[in-house]
């Protein structure tokens, strides 16, 4: 088996995180939701995601702290990005700050069109937990269980943790395989029939998955 | 511009974006509280407190605010 060393990101791993965010995102289809929404060609999103996890805000998916990667070689494998959720001030929030922030005008006003359809599938990150958000393998990694050691060594930087929670689209199912096999269970299914929907994001059913460690 | 202004102005703004002709401004008031303040609607709010008051906020103010009343100490200091 392949030796892998598992370390917290830095600034200097921010192109590969990028990469990880545009393919979770994407979940195996050619659409990116950010591009779609905020009508902004895909490596116009690449720069925004760069500034944005340069900018150093903790909480979130744009948030270099949130990651750890697994390295072989010097060169990474595969990352997983996880917080755990603020009771006080959701990471929903911190986010849209330094999205509002880098986006143009144009582009919010474009989105606000679909602000209806696309709550249809908003899932609150749930409060407390350590929530999963982006995880991306490379695909000549997979097979080596790094999302288990990625996951652990999560957990063990969180340490009084008691839930992990994931959400992602339904047609992600390798992925949701995988989760099943670490422990997670679905609690939360939706599904969205507005057309629309699977103009802006890959899939139009998303659940939230959990599992409660002891 | 007084404080009762810059509230009565803010006001007419949430209600827009969260289309609710009811909704009542207080410095408690935060996410938790609204029905529909997500991360869309909250990078529309913002936008459209910058353009009203013709202000930008820094990413830092923005990460300080934690309810309408830091909104409103925030505005206050760029006017």
């Amino acid at each position: 088996m392949p030796e892998y060393t598992f370390r917290e990101a830095t600034e200097n791993d921010v192109d590969y995180i990028v990469q990880a965010i545009i393919e979770a995102e994407k979940s195996g289809t050619d659409i990116l939701s950010y591009s779609r929404i905020f009508d902004l060609p895909e490596q116009e999103i690449r720069d925004l995601f760069h500034q944005m996890l340069l900018e150093g805000i903790d909480g979130c998916e744009f948030s270099i702290a949130s990651y750890i990667v697994a390295v072989q070689n010097e060169q990474i494998a595969g990352t997983i990005g996880a917080w755990v959720e603020n009771k006080e001030h959701p990471s929903s929030l911190v986010k849209a700050n330094l999205l509002g922030y880098y986006l143009p005008r144009n582009s919010l006003l474009h989105a606000s069109a679909y602000s209806t359809v696309l709550s249809e599938l908003n899932i609150d990150h749930v409060k407390g937990a350590l929530s999963f958000v982006t995880v991306y393998i490379s695909p000549e990694h997979r097979g080596h269980h790094l999302f288990e050691q990625l996951a652990d060594m999560h957990i063990r930087r969180n340490p009084g943790i008691r839930e992990l929670s994931i959400q992602l689209m339904s047609n992600n199912y390798y992925a949701i395989k995988s989760y099943e096999r670490y422990g997670f269970e679905k609690c939360l299914e939706l599904k969205s029939s507005n057309e629309l929907i699977l103009t802006l994001l890959p899939f139009n059913e998303k659940i939230l998955m959990n599992k409660r460690l002891k | 511009m007084e404080t009762e202004e810059i509230k009565s102005k803010l006001e007419n703004i949430f209600r827009e974006v969260f289309t609710d002709p009811s909704l009542k401004l207080d410095g408690g008031l935060t996410a938790n509280d609204v029905d529909g303040w997500d991360s869309l609607s909250h990078m529309l709010l913002i936008s459209e407190v910058e353009k009203e008051f013709s202000i930008k906020f820094r990413l830092s103010d923005l990460n300080k605010m934690r309810n309408v009343g830091d909104m409103m100490d925030i505005i206050v200091t760029k006017l």
